[in-house]
């Protein structure tokens, strides 16, 4: 089948590599933010492991092609996929009335972007609209599938889905659309059926969701501070309910990322706008937002606000291991705050530090380091906020003999508090009372 | 010589009983159609109305002659300048400064002033910033989110008075910060607000010029026993919950205010006169620096138009100089102001201050007693609810009476609640009549109606003869800059009736005294043998004791229907 791709996000390119893959002639125009230059030699915008070269396989044999020209990937697709970033809703909007005056009826759009709750249907009419206003046939579908996919993991959540939730309103083009999907839908029949808004909902509703838990167990983690319990047992007597389930329950530092924190902030605004006295979500969202502070506010107790001149090493930026995204990563929240108490940061991250110095710019108080080790001299104190694999066994006597202080704020939970004691470290976790321990 | 003998004094006191005692509001308007032209000043987007007071063009240049042979821009040109003119106390008076750009000059002994002041605004923005940004942190190191205002007159007044005014102004990065004002000695409001506020979270400003005004330190210490209630840190404490505001850096360092946290001004700004210093803190903190400065800027402008207009067409000149006419001249027993919008709630209550501090006062600069009377009583309220109360003494009272009305012409562009904007525009219409229509009441009386209205009044007590003057201050709309223009406006209006009046209106030294006496009789009411040898005060005092020993029986608590309760 031919396919149009709209968008350069993960989405649009996970989308765009998976349906090649299998056979399909897949021409994607990249949203206006990303240069085409950087697309061809497959500098992604991202960092998807696996994604580039599997790209440059499609590329190579022709079955995926970059197009900068409307007109011809407007009359190349049988199916179009709109992928568009969350906020680029009026993008989105001008974009499909060009393609309802130039597509070839019947078109059938698959909107992936999450814009808020009734736009594949504004979609559908705006294109409607357009046609019907030049005397075009009106022919347009326009289909809902909301993105499921978790950064770092994207290409296994296209091509082995759990479930493939689609929205539709008519049954015009869902005999299309299914065909098109239909190599990933193997297994057990995954096909999940609703309206368009019922599907974007649902995701909504999933995200938030997720984001409760995670929000509930940081409270929990820091309700255990106090009540000198250590949060990680408590984690694990949860997570065996099957009710509740393992995932999405470790305390840390908040949550970030692009898509996962906007949804929750889109969820809440539609969900505070439209029915009265809901707060849960704003809730949630608050206290994320309270806990990216959290290694900040734990060092401020620990050093008794005494922190103007101190030097601090911060092991990790990106807002979860495996990416260079910092999108709402909790790091951006601790930089501002360490730095408005006059503290020195010496920051390392495998992945993300350039997009940390293009955020930043240059400063005396933040020094790129391109080795953990490196970044822990002169410090007085190491912070961890990603869980990065190399992270979890470090050289701890170096780590005591770089930082006499011997003080570590884990934001992830990775270190054993009792082992960490043993070795004469003052280690600091979330929700780890009981681990709150002073050195000599 | 007093002022009353003097020959402009007299000239009026002869205009005023050979010719303008017998003419009434409506005759002046009969037999003068251009009063209006003839009578209003407009200048910065400010009108200023006095065609509905009892004055005719000769009226004018009378008073012009009494300010002139007052030697008014003499004085003017002292005050800016720095000269000491606060005489008592041997002091200048240059609020003026607090507010001009930084190349202005003027010296206190020699030494210019303008860049300390600046310096202190910069300071202050720092400050400002800090919280702003969420990352002026409590103890536990989450962000202040509530700012409690602890000072009493011209430390809380103002501030308060301009924030409450300029609300719709606030900056986005103030919308999570809560603005409080406490200032009553007796920790009425303190009390209740500390019930629901957070130690983590809240952050002290400690307002004396002085800093040893009993009332605010009294406050801070139930302050300072509230977070010692959290924070065992007692610098932690002081550091980060506490700011001080004062021109007295050694008293603040005495009482524990952190030196990165002291704000400073200086003893030639008179308490009542600060609200354009660093005691104008809550202010910015709600408008940002960039409101603030446009605050200062509409009481500069203010300045620069008293400095330089003609006083027949100078607003603070005028406003004074009418005052000055009704109350020693026609026998005005009183003078209200009269705001025409809720916002401006607190202007009476600041400008009952100003005026009453600075003016009540029954010796001229040589310490020498008046044969005239100085400050009247001044009043006031938002106007359409004093129109439920106090302003029918005007209507219908048996004193003659002045006012002041103001009002904002536009308000509601935009800002609004949903569905409400065209509703309040109406309102805003709607209190703008009442304004123009009290005030036209006033003058006209039942004249204001039409004969065949007058016609039904047969009853005698529903006769209202009307002849009460009246200013009627417009501006186009209520902002930071036109809020700062207002207040210097009648800043210097007290300090031209002072200069008419020959008084010093920068000391208080009626204050001091009863600080004093207040001190010693505190002292008093533990000292349980302590008589004054005055009997009113010594039975008040016997009554204290005798009702607080009852309430310190335990049994007389149980007896007021405390019981213990079972679990």
């Amino acid at each position: 089948m031919r396919v149009s791709v709209y968008g350069s996000g993960l989405t649009a390119l996970v989308t765009a590599w998976a349906l090649a893959d299998v056979g399909n002639e897949v021409l994607v125009l990249p949203d206006s933010a990303t240069s085409l230059a950087e697309l061809q030699r497959l500098a992604l915008p991202f960092d998807e492991p696996g994604l580039a070269d599997r790209l440059r396989q499609q590329l190579s044999n022709g079955r995926l092609r970059w197009c900068v020209a409307e007109s011809e990937v407007f009359t190349h697709g049988e199916v179009h996929c709109l992928a568009l970033e969350a906020d680029a809703l009026a993008v989105g909007e001008a974009l499909v009335k060009r393609l309802a005056l130039a597509a070839s009826t019947p078109i059938v759009l698959v909107n992936q972007s999450t814009f808020p709750v009734g736009s594949t249907q504004h979609l559908q009419q705006l294109m409607f609209q357009a046609r019907s206003e030049r005397g075009l046939n009106p022919d347009v579908v326009c289909l809902s599938l909301p993105s499921f996919l978790q950064e770092g993991a994207a290409i296994l959540n296209f091509t082995r889905p759990q479930r493939i939730l689609l929205g539709t309103d008519t049954n015009s083009g869902l005999q299309r659309v299914r065909e098109l999907l239909r190599p990933f839908n193997r297994n057990h029949e995954q096909w999940l059926l609703m309206s368009t808004r019922e599907a974007e909902f649902s995701k909504y509703a999933i995200n938030g969701m997720l984001a409760t838990k995670l929000s509930f167990m940081n409270e929990m983690a820091n309700l255990a501070d106090q009540l000198q319990v250590d949060i990680e047992q408590v984690r694990k007597g949860v997570g065996s309910d099957s009710r509740i389930g393992y995932d999405y329950i470790y305390p840390g530092c908040g949550f970030g990322g692009l898509s996962f924190s906007e949804d929750v902030m889109q969820l809440a605004k539609t969900v505070e706008s439209c029915v009265e006295d809901s707060r849960l979500m704003s809730a949630v969202l608050d206290t994320n937002r309270q806990q990216k502070e959290l290694l900040f506010r734990k060092l401020w107790q620990y050093w008794q606000a005494e922190m103007r001149g101190k030097t601090v090493a911060l092991w990790g930026a990106a807002f979860k291991p495996g990416t260079d995204r910092i999108d709402n990563a909790p790091s951006l929240v601790l930089l501002q705050a360490l730095w408005a108490q006059g503290v020195k940061v010496r920051l390392y991250d495998p992945k993300a530090m350039a997009r940390v110095e293009q955020r930043f710019g240059q400063r005396a108080d933040l020094c790129c380091c391109d080795d953990p080790y490196h970044a822990l001299q002169g410090a007085d104190a190491l912070l961890i906020a990603t869980e990065w694999k190399e992270f979890w066994s470090p050289d701890f006597s170096r780590i005591a003999q770089l930082m006499p202080s011997k003080l570590i704020v884990d934001g992830r939970n990775i270190y054993d508090p009792s082992y960490m004691k043993s070795l004469g470290f003052t280690y600091i976790g979330v929700g780890r009372s009981s681990g709150f321990l002073t050195a000599g | 010589m007093s002022v009353r003998q003097s020959p402009a004094w007299k000239a009026i006191e002869q205009h005023a009983a050979t010719v303008m005692e017998k003419s009434t509001l409506s005759q002046l308007f009969t037999q003068q159609t251009d009063r209006f032209e003839c009578f209003s000043v407009q200048a910065d987007g400010l009108l200023l109305d006095i065609s509905k007071q009892r004055i005719n063009a000769q009226t004018l240049e009378l008073l012009v002659s009494l300010a002139e042979q007052q030697r008014l821009d003499h004085w003017i040109e002292a005050q800016f300048s720095g000269e000491p003119i606060n005489s008592s106390e041997g002091r200048a008076a240059l609020h003026t400064v607090l507010r001009a750009p930084l190349e202005s000059r003027a010296a206190v002994d020699g030494v210019e002033v303008a860049a300390g002041v600046h310096q202190s605004l910069d300071k202050m923005e720092g400050l400002v910033e800090r919280i702003h940004q969420q990352q002026w942190r409590g103890y536990s190191g989450k962000p202040i989110s509530d700012v409690v205002n602890i000072g009493v007159g011209g430390s809380d007044l103002g501030p308060l008075m301009a924030c409450h005014a300029l609300e719709e102004f606030r900056l986005d990065a103030a919308q999570q910060l809560q603005l409080h004002f406490v200032s009553s000695i007796d920790g009425s409001q303190l009390s209740e607000l500390l019930k629901h506020l957070n130690q983590e979270t809240t952050l002290f400003i400690l307002s004396s010029k002085s800093f040893s005004t009993i009332d605010t330190l009294a406050n801070a210490d139930t302050a300072k026993r509230w977070l010692a209630e959290k924070i065992t840190n007692p610098q932690v404490l002081l550091q980060q919950h506490f700011i001080g505001c004062s021109a007295s850096p050694e008293k603040m360092s005495q009482w524990g205010i952190a030196e990165a946290n002291q704000l400073l001004f200086w003893d030639w700004v008179g308490g009542r006169y600060s609200v354009w210093s660093v005691i104008g803190l809550p202010i910015a903190l709600l408008l940002g620096m960039t409101g603030f400065r446009q605050f200062l800027a509409g009481a500069h402008a203010m300045d620069l138009h008293f400095r330089s207009a003609p006083l027949a067409s100078n607003m603070p000149a005028l406003l004074a100089l009418l005052g000055v006419w009704n109350h020693n001249f026609l026998g005005t027993r009183g003078h209200a102001v009269l705001p025409y919008d809720g916002r401006l709630k607190y202007i009476p209550n600041y400008l009952t201050q100003l005026e009453m501090e600075s003016n009540g006062k029954s010796v001229n600069r040589d310490a020498e007693a008046v044969d005239y009377d100085t400050c009247p009583i001044i009043w006031g309220e938002v106007g359409p609810n004093a129109q439920h109360a106090v302003v029918h003494v005007l209507r219908q009272g048996t004193q003659p009476l002045s006012c002041d009305f103001i009002a904002p012409v536009l308000r509601y562009r935009g800002n609004t609640a949903a569905g409400t904007r065209d509703p309040l525009q109406q309102q805003q219409q709607l209190t703008l009549a009442n304004c123009l229509a009290q005030s036209r009441v006033l003058m006209l009386g039942d004249q204001a109606l039409t004969a065949q209205e007058q016609a039904k009044l047969t009853r005698k007590d529903q006769h209202y003869p009307g002849n009460q003057a009246s200013t009627t201050l417009l501006m186009e709309s209520l902002t930071p800059f036109s809020l700062g223009q207002l207040v210097a406006l009648y800043e210097h209006k007290v300090f031209v009736q002072a200069v008419i009046w020959e008084i010093n209106p920068f000391d208080q030294w009626g204050v001091e005294l009863g600080k004093q006496i207040a001190h010693q009789t505190s002292a008093a009411i533990q000292d349980r043998d302590y008589q004054f040898g005055e009997s009113s005060t010594d039975g008040l005092l016997a009554f204290i004791r005798g009702v607080a020993d009852q309430k310190v029986n335990p049994q007389a608590e149980l007896n007021t229907g405390q019981q213990e309760g079972e679990i």
